[in-house]
């Protein structure tokens, strides 16, 4: 044993191994990419259940109808006549209601500012106490006035209403029963939940006037639609790509789908016909989504506190009315009614590929990771690389009998300074970008956009031409820089990869050109061709195409992006400015390097 | 490299023509080698010195050393289930009754103030033949004595000593024999013409009186013999003559009679059907009607007492005659508030139940001899077997008040199931049937106590991995100590206290909690704690040991090579 | 609330401030007092109290005093006990002061006090221990978990509601324990009646039921043992057995065999038809406070079977806080004395005939519009309490917390002082540093103002739990914020209970106020004026994943293993210079495998051919 280890040590003294790291990381790359595409299919991806027993959905009878339908009607006559009024009014008109129905109710101001706007509002909200319950647990049921789109939330608030006056007639509940109406999506959830858990800036926001106990769940409704619909679509995705316990997703799908009989769609794939295309553009969706971070709902500020949350909102023609509507929530509530403990059987990291196909995190993470790896191994080779001499300086007079004789390149010592210098300059950097995206007002976030991607585009020519005129950085220097780089990408990567999966997938896959670029000192064609490919996998360059495939413009993403980075925490500009940027920058200087070989630098030197 | 080949094949050739095959090989390999003369231009390393040897054999004995002085013995320290030794062998001897052999000496003086001295003692020992004749069972056995005669003014028997019975021969016109009901004293009257002579080897009153005497102490004798059949006595204690029918009605009893306990609580309720009546004198009662008997009872029980009332008590059975099956389920347990007792005694029940219900169908006989074992009645009330009594009274609806005075035939019934659920004999007057309720008491008592330490001995045997604190030990010490005491002074009142001691100890040593802690914890999951870590820390330890060892065999045989060279040259 | 505690003292003698007001004159006291409440709820309270003459009871004679219970007692030493069976919320903005002035209720759970006879502690953590088991067996409560973890000897909180001999004070020890997590229901009730003379058969107590009772929106089972010793006449042992309990008057009214709230026929719905839009398909609910009619046998299922004979004659068994103007049906036969106050009125009953009581809907000129006002005039005014008191936990996380209780009082003129308790688990390991008080509003810390004194008992690990009393007061018309932080430790996996996730319950504070005098003094001696508990909290620990404890062991294991191994290898093994081991390479392995390789050819073939071959 010891003599195998003594073995594998002196195998990387031979020069073979230096050879093979390119590939290995092409590999790696590839790899990771053909996993992700096996993911959809059935040897890989598994039916969801149920592993929480406690929650049994699907199994109460739902009474929700009858009646309720014209108290239904009633309370939509209040909605409309509320339309246009300002927040403060809605919320006074509902509070009387609220509060006609017997409940507590409380109110709580909010005021974000972001990219220069400012972000303002009341939420409402009514505690229905747990008739024998005693405020230790909770669930909330969340209708904003406006949804994600802007759309008026008509029939969710009303249904809201309704369902809080159908709720205090039942004494079963276990658990206190939070109706939340807040003015927009995001914002004001994100305000309420902060003050709930006290995590909230009393400067911005108000803290609540009346609590109950720990938030155990939470269901939005967002209903828009005006006519009957067919099928309920599923919103599970949270802030930073955080998901909420599939238990509740599964329990969703299985009222809805199994018990109403009506159709269950997820990421907005409104026919899913159970097929390997759908399934991977399913995915690709889900990743997307997860990988961008931003919230999708009300929901979504509820998963970071580790209160599982989801918003259902209906959509097509059909004949589902709101009483059906009201039953999915009913149910819902009743089966999180029933659990003993908090959401903690099944998943909290899984690809959903149908209502009812998911990976789960260990099938699906070795893709990331491969990819990650790839910028490692590479890191590691280049190191081990810049410790000999290249082939080339070794002198051509040696006629190759002698090389022969004597293959190993003479180990060199390698001087650190500049590299390290360098790439901590680079990432140093990066916290430019970053602050301006997060802190320009909306107005001039589009003109500075245009003016950093040229600059994007120009300073790597300036850098590299900077390096070689000062500094005429060698070979074994770029081969460091680049080492470094790569090191701390794949560092940084990897880390991610456990914590936004699809984030790290995304970024790793953009940044893989960086692996194999090198300065052409020779050949100005490669040289010129790897800078054209870079300049395409820029972030700015990136962004670019992906408002022009989506038809947004770019102010409206950086304003998205600073709102999100203002007000819930949203970390993927970290990553992009951070991380890829940084690496991305370090790359194309390395490409446009010309690196000075030993000699002419010692002759440089002695002159 | 091919051109190089034939050389190097030659001069190997010439040298050794046998080695070829391993030379090629050796070329190949060489010959591919980025190095053709690799080994030849490899350096070795510098020998060792020794002091470095040295060293790392010190370095390996050292862990050695700390594994095998200190990690061994803490683990075993900390992971062995203590078991203090028990004295098995002597417990199963006491189980299987070899250690003792239950003898009842029982003294009977006799007293003949009538006779002279040695017309007495002939008497006393022809009677004696006579018993020695009658009695089969050597556990129990009657010895007499004569008394010194006594005024004939007092006739009352001093406690002090412990004679089972006096006899007091009083001549008059014929024989015969009555027992004082309230002491323990056979009156026998006989015509002065049966007093035998000094030489007559046997008189007719002799054999009266074993008669008589053997009469007296039959049931007792029948008990015992039982108590001790039912244990795993050895069969020469085993009485011959116990009919299977008294064995029955024996096994009966004792199934009714409670399991012994130095107290009871005594638990008087007064139960009715509705709102009425909700008071009684019951202190009176009790005072008037059963002190006596608790009191003579007192050597052997004490007693606690607590009263209740219960209104709006559902019997468990409505209906208006109650036949026989009907007893069984009278009483309500789970709407009567007849919850034992905290505190260790057990609690025997007395319960006057005010309703208008009736027994149907009187059993026959209708007395305690009865062979009910499930419910024995006396009309309007019944015993229930180890648990107590229920009296129903009927009173008009109206009466708020129960006085004294309607309380008295209930608590006389009491009484004598009292007598009957601890397990009293039914022949013989009061004082007797006492003195053999200690006896039999104390036997019990100690078998009970032997048979616990048996099981006791046999589960240690058993369960290997049961841990056994050092209290048990000494508890079975205690008990055996105990025991021995009592199997010598049977029969008398210390023989009683120590069966009870001994009993009890025997009782905690077998029921100690942490006795059943560690009983199951599996192999396998020792093996899941323990693999992991000797694995990857043992398996080095071992390698380095055994490289070592290896290398100071070589070294050692290096020594003898070179001694050998040495010696050569 | 006040005139409510008043009339309780007028009609049935309560002990509950003044015990040498209670005489023995006779054993056995039943009342019921009904109150409907704001937002149409009706509070319920049972009050059944017997007593015995200690001689009595010392001579185990039990006539209304349940013997189960006096054995324990007798048993365990116990000279005073109070428990507390409790469940649901107390709604003080809506419903104002508790009954009793709180001085007959529990926090959430199983709440249980008593002063025991003992020399040491010790034997008084004994006594504690057969008194807990004993009462766990009698009430079907896990009584019986009430360990050393979950007792704590309260020092200012509670005093003794009975007499003792002033020479028995010194070794008498008080010792608290709580059961947050004790879900109170039907079996509790059962043992509950059995201890009462008359069982559930007769008098007011055939009300209760268990159905009725647990659906209740709060209600609270206590039972309070003390001996009273009158000034003329000997001491007697009174056990009170009290049942408060607040029912919804529409959830309460559904009928027991359909519990299930259909929606009603549109029809039927109470609808406001002032509303435009209003149409038969279109409802807009009436208000749901309206107060509507009720009658006894609607809301507990049934009527009260006559009287318990035994009952004291001169107290009427049933009372009804309404005011004067409402006007109430009764059965016949019983008759109806309204009380002086005018706000409330009692009933004697027959004692064989059933009672039925209805109360009807007040008029409706009263319920058009403005409905809250309506509502006062139809119902006695609920009385302010003295302290609001809310806790909650803030922060967030598995590692820290805190908590903070909200105290308001409401009175514009009057400082409240109060004792406020907090028994907590070992594993919340509070920092006493960080307790602070502030009153809202202002800013900076007014500790020292606001807190008077703080009796501190800290926690030992899995053997007590951390105690803290803190005397302090609240001025006239403002609210003080209470906080402190607190540790989360992490629990060995064997402590964690079957439902690990759903957290650990943390017992409700205990707010005691005490009568204000002058004397600023210690707060023994002080009479509780009101006392209130908060609602009890759920602590999430961090909580390890069950299913793979072999995993742990075996991550450890190896860290172990690498660090032993490379310090071991470090130790023992040589290191030579990387030219002087010996040759490894891809080329030495080539090399070896070609070895083999000829070695195979040259068996098969011949020698000299074998050369041949190689040539």
């Amino acid at each position: 044993m010891p003599r195998l280890l003594s073995g594998a040590l002196r195998l990387r003294r031979d020069p073979r191994i230096l050879k093979l790291p390119p590939y290995l990381s092409v590999l790696c790359i590839l790899v990771g990419v053909v996993w992700l595409f096996l993911l959809p299919l059935d040897e890989y991806s598994r039916r969801t259940y149920i592993s929480e027993n406690a929650l049994l959905p699907g199994q109460v009878h739902t009474y929700f109808g009858g009646s309720d339908q014209n108290v239904f009607r009633a309370y939509k006559h209040e909605v409309n006549a509320l339309v246009d009024k300002s927040n403060i009014e809605v919320n006074d008109k509902l509070e009387s209601i609220v509060k006609g129905l017997g409940l507590k109710v409380g109110r709580q101001n909010f005021t974000y500012h972001s990219a220069g706007n400012v972000y303002s509002g009341e939420n409402a909200y009514a505690i229905l106490k747990a008739p024998r319950g005693d405020a230790t647990e909770a669930i909330v049921l969340v209708a904003a006035w406006k949804n994600v789109k802007g759309e008026l939330n008509r029939n969710g608030v009303a249904l809201l209403l309704t369902l809080a006056r159908y709720f205090k007639r039942w004494s079963l509940w276990s658990k206190d029963i939070v109706f939340l109406v807040t003015p927009d999506s995001i914002a004001g959830p994100q305000a309420w939940v902060d003050a709930y858990h006290d995590a909230h800036d009393s400067a911005r926001v108000d803290s609540l006037p009346l609590k109950s106990g720990a938030l155990q769940g939470a269901i939005a409704i967002d209903y828009t639609q005006e006519s009957r619909f067919e099928s309920v679509h599923v919103v599970y995705d949270g802030v930073n790509g955080q998901l909420p316990n599939l238990d509740l997703i599964n329990s969703v799908v299985n009222i809805a789908g199994g018990q109403m009989g009506m159709g269950v769609a997820i990421q907005e794939m409104w026919r899913h016909n159970n097929q390997y295309p759908d399934r991977l553009r399913t995915m690709l969706r889900g990743m997307l989504k997860q990988g961008l971070g931003l919230a999708s709902g009300p929901h979504s500020s509820f998963i970071p506190y580790h209160v599982d949350a989801v918003t259902i909102q209906p959509f097509g023609e059909g004949w589902q009315d709101e009483m059906a509507m009201g039953r999915v929530v009913e149910g819902t509530f009743r089966s999180l009614n029933n659990l003993l403990e908090h959401l903690h059987q099944s998943f909290f990291f899984y690809l959903l590929m149908q209502r009812e196909r998911f990976v789960s995190i260990g099938t699906y993470l070795p893709s990331a990771m491969l990819v990650a790896a790839n910028f490692t191994i590479m890191a590691i080779a280049l190191w081990v690389k810049s410790g000999h001499q290249p082939s080339e300086e070794v002198s051509k007079a040696v006629e190759s009998k002698t090389a022969e004789e004597n293959p190993r390149n003479p180990a060199v010592e390698r001087d650190l300074f500049l590299p390290l210098g360098f790439v901590t300059g680079c990432q140093f950097l990066s916290v430019v970008p970053l602050y301006l995206f997060n802190h320009a007002p909306e107005t001039i976030l589009t003109p500075l956009f245009t003016v950093f991607a040229v600059l994007n585009m120009a300073l790597p020519h300036v850098l590299s031409h900077f390096l070689t005129r000062y500094y005429t950085p060698t070979a074994q220097q770029y081969q460091l820089i680049r080492s470094f780089s790569l090191l701390l990408l794949g560092m940084f990567l990897s880390s991610l990869a456990t914590l936004n999966f699809s984030l790290a997938l995304l970024v790793g896959l953009l940044t893989s050109p960086l692996t194999f670029m090198q300065p052409w000192p020779q050949s100005p064609v490669m040289r010129t061709a790897c800078a054209v490919l870079l300049n395409a996998v820029a972030p700015t360059a990136v962004l670019v195409a992906s408002a022009a495939y989506w038809q947004l413009e770019i102010g409206a993403i950086l304003r998205e992006a600073a709102f999100a980075w203002d007000v819930y925490d949203m970390y993927s500009p970290v990553v992009v400015w951070c991380v890829w940027w940084p690496a991305w920058l370090a790359g194309s200087v390395t490409v446009l390097g010309k690196p000075a070989g030993r000699r002419s630098r010692l002759k440089a030197k002695a002159t | 490299m091919s051109s190089r080949r034939p050389i190097d094949n030659g001069t190997i050739n010439d040298t050794t023509p046998s080695k070829v095959d391993s030379a090629i090989g050796q070329n190949v390999g060489l010959a591919t080698d980025d190095a053709p003369s690799g080994t030849s231009k490899r350096k070795l390393p510098p020998p060792e010195k020794p002091s470095d040897v040295r060293r790392r054999s010190l370095v390996i004995m050292s862990f050695w050393m700390v594994v095998l002085c200190l990690g061994l013995p803490i683990w075993w320290k900390t992971t062995t289930i203590y078991r203090a030794n028990l004295p098995l062998s002597e417990m199963l001897e006491w189980a299987d009754g070899k250690a003792c052999r239950p003898v009842f000496p029982l003294r009977i003086s006799i007293q003949a103030d009538a006779l002279q001295e040695q017309e007495a003692q002939n008497l006393l020992r022809l009677t004696q033949h006579a018993l020695d004749d009658l009695n089969d069972f050597a556990g129990h056995h009657l010895r007499l004595q004569l008394s010194p005669p006594t005024s004939a003014a007092d006739n009352s028997w001093n406690k002090d000593d412990d004679t089972a019975l006096i006899i007091r021969l009083v001549p008059g016109e014929s024989t015969t024999a009555t027992l004082d009901p309230y002491s323990p004293v056979l009156d026998i009257t006989y015509p002065p013409n049966t007093i035998p002579s000094a030489t007559s080897s046997s008189s007719s009153l002799a054999t009266y009186v074993a008669s008589q005497l053997r009469s007296t102490f039959a049931e007792e004798q029948a008990i015992i013999s039982y108590l001790l059949s039912n244990n795993s006595i050895p069969s020469d204690y085993r009485p011959q003559g116990l009919t299977p029918e008294a064995a029955e009605s024996l096994s009966k009893r004792t199934t009714r009679s409670l399991k012994y306990a130095p107290t009871y609580h005594l638990t008087f309720s007064l139960f009715t059907s509705g709102p009425l009546p909700s008071s009684w004198d019951i202190e009176a009662a009790i005072d008037e009607y059963m002190k006596p008997v608790l009191d003579v009872l007192a050597p052997i029980h004490n007693f606690t007492i607590d009263t209740q009332i219960q209104l709006y008590a559902t019997p468990g059975v409505q209906n208006q005659v109650l036949n026989k099956e009907d007893l069984s389920s009278f009483v309500n347990a789970a709407e009567w508030p007849l919850s034992p007792s905290i505190g260790g005694a057990p609690t025997i029940n007395f319960i006057v139940f005010v309703g208008n219900q009736t027994i149907g169908a009187t059993p026959q006989g209708g007395d305690k001899s009865d062979n009910d074992a499930a419910a024995v009645t006396t009309s309007p009330s019944w015993l229930i077997p180890q648990w107590g009594t229920v009296y129903l009274l009927s009173l008009p609806f109206d009466t708020t008040h129960v006085s004294a005075a309607t309380l008295k035939q209930p608590l006389l019934t009491f009484t004598s199931h009292l007598l009957s659920l601890t397990g009293t004999p039914q022949s013989g007057s009061l004082p007797l049937r006492l003195s053999t309720l200690a006896r039999i008491r104390s036997a019990d008592l100690l078998l009970r106590a032997s048979s616990t330490l048996g099981s006791l001995a046999r589960l240690a045997l058993a369960l290997p991995s049961m841990s056994i604190p050092s209290s048990v030990a000494d508890g079975v010490s205690k008990t055996m100590t105990h025991l021995r005491l009592a199997c010598d002074t049977l029969g008398g009142a210390e023989g009683l206290a120590h069966a009870r001691i001994a009993e009890a100890e025997a009782e905690r040593a077998f029921f100690e909690k942490s006795m059943v802690g560690q009983l199951y914890f599996p192999d396998e999951h020792k093996l899941a704690v323990y693999l992991p870590l000797l694995g990857p820390v043992g398996v080095p330890l071992l390698m380095g040991l055994l490289n070592e060892i290896k290398a100071w065999r070589k070294r050692r045989r290096e020594k003898a090579e070179q001694g050998a060279e040495k010696k050569k040259e | 609330m006040r005139q409510f505690f008043s009339f309780l003292l007028f009609s049935l003698l309560s002990i509950c401030v003044h015990p040498r007001a209670a005489s023995a004159s006779s054993d056995y006291h039943e009342q019921l007092v009904l109150r409907p409440l704001p937002l149409s709820a009706l509070l319920a309270s049972f009050n059944f109290r017997s007593n015995t003459t200690l001689s009595a009871f010392e001579a185990h004679n039990f006539r209304f005093f349940p013997r189960s219970l006096g054995q324990i007692l007798q048993h365990a030493g116990t000279r005073e006990l109070h428990l507390r069976f409790s469940l649901g919320r107390w709604d003080a903005e809506s419903w104002g002061a508790r009954p009793w002035d709180g001085a007959r209720e529990g926090g959430t759970g199983v709440e249980l006090w008593a002063w025991l006879d003992a020399e040491t502690d010790e034997e008084a953590d004994h006594k504690w221990l057969t008194l807990t088991n004993a009462l766990s067996g009698l009430f079907c409560a896990s009584l019986n978990f009430i360990d050393s973890t979950r007792t704590t000897r309260p020092v200012m909180s509670f005093q003794p509601e009975g007499d003792h001999p002033n020479s028995t004070e010194t070794n008498t020890h008080l010792l608290y324990g709580v059961l947050p997590h004790e879900v109170v229901c039907t079996e509790n009730l059962t043992p509950f009646l059995k201890l009462l003379p008359c069982k559930g058969k007769a008098g007011i107590a055939t009300l209760l039921d268990g159905h009725k009772l647990f659906d209740a929106s709060w209600q609270s089972m206590a039972i309070d043992i003390r001996p009273v010793c009158p000034a003329d006449g000997e001491c007697v042992l009174e056990i009170e057995q009290t049942i408060d309990m607040v029912l919804d008057i529409e959830r309460s009214k559904r009928p027991r065999g359909n519990p299930i709230p259909r929606p009603p026929p549109g029809h039927e719905l109470k609808c406001d038809t002032s509303k435009p839009y209003h149409a038969d398909d279109t409802c807009f609910p009436a208000d749901y406070s309206a107060n509507q009619e009720w009658s006894l046998s609607q809301i507990f299922g049934r009527t009260i079977k006559g009287t318990c004979p035994l009952t004291d004659p001169n107290t009427p068994p049933v009372c009804l806080q309404v005011p004067e103007s409402r006007s109430v049906f009764i059965s016949n036969g019983s008759l109806e004395k309204k009380n002086a106050d005018g706000a409330s009125r009692c009933y004697e009953i027959e004692p064989e005939a059933e009672f039925e009581m209805i109360l009807p809907a007040p008029s409706d000129a009263a319920q058009t519009e403005n409905k809250a006002q309506a509502e006062l005039q139809d119902l006695v005014k609920p009385e302010t309490p003295l302290l609001y008191a809310e806790r909650s936990f803030t922060g967030h996380g598995q590692e820290r917390g805190g908590v903070q209780t909200i105290l308001r009082n409401p009175s514009p003129d009057r400082e409240v002082e109060f004792i406020y308790m907090e028994s907590l688990p070992w594993f919340m390991r509070i920092y006493l540093h960080t307790i602070e008080a502030r009153i809202e509003g202002q800013s900076g810390k007014q500790r020292d103002s606001l807190i008077q004194e703080v009796y501190y008992r800290p926690a030992v690990d899995r053997a007590r739990g951390t105690q803290l009393e803190v005397r302090m007061r609240v001025p006239p018309a403002s609210t003080v914020f209470l906080t402190y932080d607190f540790e989360k430790s992490i629990l060995r996996y064997t402590e964690y209970p079957p439902d690990a996730n759903r957290g650990f319950d943390v017992a409700a504070a205990v707010i005691t106020i005490l009568n204000s005098t002058d004397s600023v003094s210690s707060s023994s001696g002080r009479s509780v004026a009101y006392a209130l508990r908060t609602t009890s909290l759920l602590c999430s620990l961090p909580t390890p994943d069950f299913s793979m404890p072999y995993n742990v062991i075996i991550f450890t294991s190896t860290a172990i293993a690498l660090a032993f191994g490379g310090m071991f290898n470090i130790l023992v093994r040589r290191f030579v210079a990387a030219d002087e081991g010996p040759e490894v390479s891809l080329g030495g392995l080539k090399g070896r495998l070609m070895d083999k390789l000829g070695k195979l050819l040259a068996l098969f073939k011949s020698k000299g051919g074998g050369i041949k071959k190689t040539e």
